[in-house]
């Protein structure tokens, strides 16, 4: 059941009673639950808040709190599986609102009956759900046993008339059993084309905002959060750049709409929507090392080669960027290199010479005071890299927590912690690309292009979960099809990346999804592997286009994947 | 003991403000006072710190009282700074409500930049007003002095530190006197006869 109106269906279903917030582990879900924890603080409502890193996770945490409320909310988390069977069918008092963007919505948490399961990220227009009267129908009493049945005991009874009636009905009840067999062959049919393919819509950061929109309590803050999230959604390539655009200018109006007309004095926090390198955390370190860390722009220019480098040089003596300055840190350079890089990477040589059409985006900068500007950006990735810190002492629970912390705009020190945290992060990416291209890992398997990444000198506690894998697997990929034969891009991509010692990470992804966000069929295609071998592959988490294997059963799992891609 | 300025914006908080509700409440009954029934969209007259409370809770609008205005303070301040003497205030806690009222919602007040940088000028002026009159009355070695106007922060400001120079100053005195008496010969007990008196 979808949730139209918030106030109505929502709020004040939530006002006056106690609510636990269960959330998936990224940082969407951070900045959602900020969001609406800071509405529930000035609305009086109390909260327990769960973070959670699984489906058997989840179930856990719900059955030991489940005495404590009536009222969950589920953020990024239940879309996608039956919700009610799998936490053992709560009871009717129980409201389950979900905000989630993993699509597709599982029609059982679409049509339920019960009334406890209620949508609040509403499907768009263009996900067809199957309708209602194509997957569910009463099953037609069944025709052949009692009729024989009757036939019998009314033996004595037999005439004419009678016969011919009994016969007329038993073909009746034939033709309405074949009519029924057909709609459940179609039914299937449905089903499986829509379950296929797995993707990702709208932040449930911008229902959150819309949520406090119609409370009135949205303020900048909010909105901040919600911006961090489009960004989050854009580097790890779950919406398209068109998409990302359209929801960007529908927060620029939210923007306009509290700042108004007058102007803000110095100390509120103001944003703006500007144009900006698309370079990671270039205010924060040099400019050289930031394009040696972006994974866009080491795919196109091929840094990890001397010829690269080369290319490289030659592009920022082009543009009129001495060396010397591009090595400083970037608040060392000089004020007017400063300002014209933006103007600089935009011209159409870069574009059109070094095929770099997409260094310049549309982000957001926020300013409060005189304190140094923030870019959306550069706090997306510090909080991605305190959330997923390789910190053995620190729970996951506790990292969620600091990752909040993180979008904390007046206070910043968790996010300066966190934009070190992000720099390592970004020089294991590159270190990993390297070892990739040099030693040409990447083996062509059937239709599949595989790559499997052994446990030497490098840390992967970075790329564990899904949160942070797509910023690898994207980048294996293009870096893969960059420095390979052009007909991979065609291919579907199998990467294995080693998790602990009992297993190994298997990612699926789609020919061509560096470039262009595209649908998932790997979740459905896993599923049915889990099937076949269900003690050696676990598939916990809530994006399931990446599931554990178990390290001595990869070779059977590559072979399975061969086998059902034919 | 002189209230510390904590304690000061604790009674600035009493004073009366306008909010513009976004709730609707009935009559509330506290021990310091009734709170009148809320409507959304009605103003209506609370103390400080009820009003600070709600919006920080983003349930009310502040009004910002007439005195905290641009032009207002700009007339106040060439008052302040043209008369020799210290001019009435608008408020007996300026200082203290402006800065409460800026640490939560300096976007209510119009043009906030400008009257943080006036209220800030008028209470220099008159803190320098305060330090020469201070200085003067230790030269002249005067006993009373009459001021008027004078709001409590400013007061409070300097009462440590005044009363415990002009003790420490009335004890040379008195050590000074005693030096003479002794030194015109007289007996040690006449001395602490006379000083006794």
């Amino acid at each position: 059941m979808l949730v139209d109106h918030y106030r109505r269906d929502f709020m004040e279903r939530i006002v006056g009673h106690r609510v636990i917030i269960i959330t998936n582990q990224d940082v969407d879900a951070v900045c959602t639950v900020k969001i609406l924890t800071s509405l529930f603080k000035t609305e009086g409502v109390q909260y327990i808040m769960l973070s959670c890193c699984g489906v058997s996770d989840m179930k856990a945490k719900y059955d030991e709190y489940s005495s404590q409320s009536d009222r969950y909310i589920m953020v990024n988390c239940g879309a996608t599986i039956d919700l009610m069977d799998t936490l053992g069918d709560p009871p009717k008092e129980k409201l389950f609102f979900i905000l989630d963007y993993h699509r597709p919505i599982n029609v059982l948490n679409y049509y339920n009956a019960t009334g406890q399961v209620l949508i609040v990220s509403a499907p768009e227009p263009d996900e067809r759900i199957p309708e209602f009267d194509q997957i569910f129908r009463e099953e037609p009493p069944d025709s052949s046993d009692e009729e024989d049945e009757d036939m019998d005991d009314d033996d004595e009874e037999l005439d004419e008339n009678g016969m011919n009636e009994r016969m007329r009905v038993k073909a009746e009840r034939r033709i309405q059993r074949q009519m029924y067999m057909t709609w459940v062959k179609k039914r299937e049919r449905l089903l499986f084309d829509y379950r296929e393919h797995s993707y990702y819509s709208r932040p449930s950061a911008l229902y959150g905002l819309e949520i406090a929109w119609v409370m009135s309590r949205d303020d900048m803050e909010s909105i901040w959060c919600t911006i961090i999230s489009l960004t989050d959604s854009l580097v790890l390539g779950r919406l398209p750049r068109a998409k990302y655009s359209e929801y960007a200018s529908t927060v620029n109006d939210h923007i306009l709409r509290i700042s108004n007309a007058e102007k803000l004095p110095r100390d509120c926090l103001k944003i703006r929507f500007e144009r900006d390198l698309y370079l990671f955390l270039y205010r924060h370190w040099s400019i050289y090392e930031s394009i040696k860390s972006t994974p866009y722009m080491v795919s196109m220019l091929r840094t990890w080669s001397l010829d690269g480098l080369r290319k490289l040089n030659q592009m920022l003596a082009y543009l009129g960027l001495p060396l010397s300055e591009v090595k400083q840190k970037y608040a060392n350079m000089s004020l007017d290199l400063r300002r014209q890089l933006v103007e600089m990477f935009s011209s159409g040589t870069v574009v059109e010479n070094y095929k770099l059409p997409d260094v310049i985006f549309g982000s957001f900068v926020g300013e409060i005071g005189y304190r140094p500007k923030f870019n959306a950006l550069d706090v997306q990735l510090a909080t991605l890299a305190v959330l997923e810190e390789p910190d053995p002492n620190k729970s996951n629970e506790e990292k969620f927590l600091n990752a909040v912390q993180c979008l904390n705009v007046r206070d910043v020190q968790y996010c300066k912690y966190g934009i070190e945290k992000a720099k390592v992060m970004l020089k294991q990416l590159n270190s990993q690309i390297q070892m990739m291209v040099e030693m040409k890992q990447v083996q062509e398997i059937g239709p599949f292009l595989f790559v499997q990444l052994t446990d030497s000198m490098i840390d992967y506690n970075y790329f564990k979960r899904p949160t942070t894998i797509p910023l690898l697997a994207n980048f294996l990929q293009h870096a893969g099809i960059r420095s390979g034969k052009r007909k991979w891009r065609q291919s579907p991509w199998l990467i294995m990346i080693p998790y602990n010692q009992e297993y190994f990470v298997a990612v699926g992804l789609q020919p061509g999804a560096f470039e262009q966000v595209d649908k998932n069929i790997f979740p459905e295609v896993f599923r049915c592997i889990k099937a076949k071998m269900p003690d050696d592959v676990v598939a916990d988490n809530f994006d399931n286009w990446a599931i554990l294997v178990k390290t001595h059963k990869r070779q059977a799992f590559a072979d399975l994947l061969l086998a059902l891609s034919e | 003991m002189s209230p510390t300025p904590e304690e000061l914006e604790f009674f600035a908080g009493q004073e009366e403000l306008e909010i513009m509700p976004r709730f609707d409440c009935p009559t509330m009954w506290l021990i310091s006072g009734d709170l009148g029934p809320f409507k959304a969209g009605i103003p209506n007259k609370v103390p400080l710190w009820i009003a600070l409370h709600l919006r920080a809770q983003n349930k009310c609008k502040i009004i910002p009282p007439p005195w905290l205005s641009k032009a207002y303070l700009e007339q106040l301040k060439e008052l302040e700074i043209k008369s020799p003497l210290f001019t009435k205030m608008p408020s007996e806690h300026y200082m203290a409500m402006a800065k409460m009222i800026f640490e939560v919602c300096p976007q209510d007040i119009p043009d906030a930049d400008c009257v943080k940088l006036l209220i800030k000028d008028i209470w220099d002026s008159r803190m320098s007003k305060l330090r020469t009159a201070v200085l003067t009355f230790i030269d002249k070695g005067a006993s009373w002095a009459k001021v008027d106007n004078l709001t409590q922060l400013e007061m409070c400001s300097i009462r440590p530190f005044f009363t415990h120079s002009l003790e420490q100053l009335h004890r040379f005195r008195k050590t000074i006197q005693v030096a003479r008496l002794y030194s015109a010969g007289n007996s040690s007990e006449e001395v602490r006869r006379r000083l006794r008196m």
